[in-house]
């Protein structure tokens, strides 16, 4: 597979999930399955990225938010099976590869949704107004970026129970937000 | 990081992009709310379109832009509006 400079980030995000998977497999081998599943999910992304990207037609911020989304995937992805080798080793109690799980969330959540507003698309600009289209990707961009954060500020600072808690409502009420949003501009339409 | 600073640091940059926030206009459209020459407004929308703030479509003779700020872009943009950086644009510069 040839790696273009723009999907470099992929190539390395891949590597690193390779790597950790790799280490946990040596670690706690009992679970190979589920070490398996996180490297090939990492190399299918890495894949149909390459293919998507590749297609006519696409903008270079189209293309750039499908790297960021997979770069940002991979690295959830390797945040949880870090926090895994880590715990293995004894560094951290339970609560620890909780958190670690909940601020990589987060923190994809904040990544994806500060991207979110940043494309352009040509495709998605014909079905309504350009204007009508960005207000919404404005609206769900700081919607999902700030439930990021609130969910990341939950698991570095809160009890694990109420982290949970917090960074579910936060994220479940940002989706709301933006579905009640879109659907409303649909019936107005 | 440091194109968008220098593109958000000048007021009637900043002006420009409010305006894109109301929906994508051609280079015409958005010089006419200013007094500035167009090789001004030229220089404007090229360091705009440098720092990735605003994206150009040709449709025909006309170059169309639209914005295309993320939300710390659009973060950091309130700030230097709040704060006033660069000054502010002076009323007898803009048309409306």
């Amino acid at each position: 597979m040839v790696i273009s400079r723009r999907n470099a980030p992929i190539a390395w995000v891949s590597l690193l999930v390779a790597v950790l998977g790799l280490a946990n497999w040596y670690l706690k081998p009992e679970r190979a399955s589920a070490w398996l599943v996180a490297m090939v999910t990492m190399a299918a992304i890495w894949v149909v990225v390459t293919v998507l990207t590749r297609k006519q037609g696409q903008s270079d911020s189209d293309r750039r938010f499908v790297v960021i989304c997979a770069v940002t995937a991979g690295l959830l992805l390797a945040a949880s099976l870090g926090a895994t080798a880590v715990h293995t080793l004894g560094i951290g109690d339970e609560s620890f590869v909780e958190r670690a799980k909940g601020v990589s969330i987060g923190l994809m959540l904040m990544i994806i949704g500060n991207g979110v507003p940043k494309v352009v698309s040509a495709f998605t600009t014909r079905r309504c107004s350009p204007a009508d289209l960005q207000s919404d990707q404005r609206f769900a961009g700081w919607a999902f970026a700030l439930a990021g954060l609130l969910a990341v500020l939950a698991w570095i600072f809160v009890a694990v129970p109420q982290a949970e808690t917090i960074s579910t409502v936060s994220c479940a009420a940002a989706l709301l937000l933006v579905v009640a949003r879109c659907a409303r501009r649909l019936l107005r339409a | 990081m440091n194109k968008v600073f220098k593109a958000l640091a000048d007021p009637t940059r900043r002006r420009v992009l409010e305006l894109l926030r109301r929906g994508p206009m051609s280079a015409g459209e958005l010089s006419d709310h200013f007094d500035f020459a167009k090789p001004t407004m030229s220089a404007h929308f090229a360091v705009l379109k440098e720092a990735d703030l605003v994206e150009a479509h040709k449709n025909g003779k006309q170059v169309i832009y639209q914005i295309k700020v993320s939300v710390l872009e659009d973060a950091l943009f309130g700030f230097a509006k709040a704060l006033g950086v660069g000054g502010r644009l002076h009323t007898g510069h803009q048309r409306h």
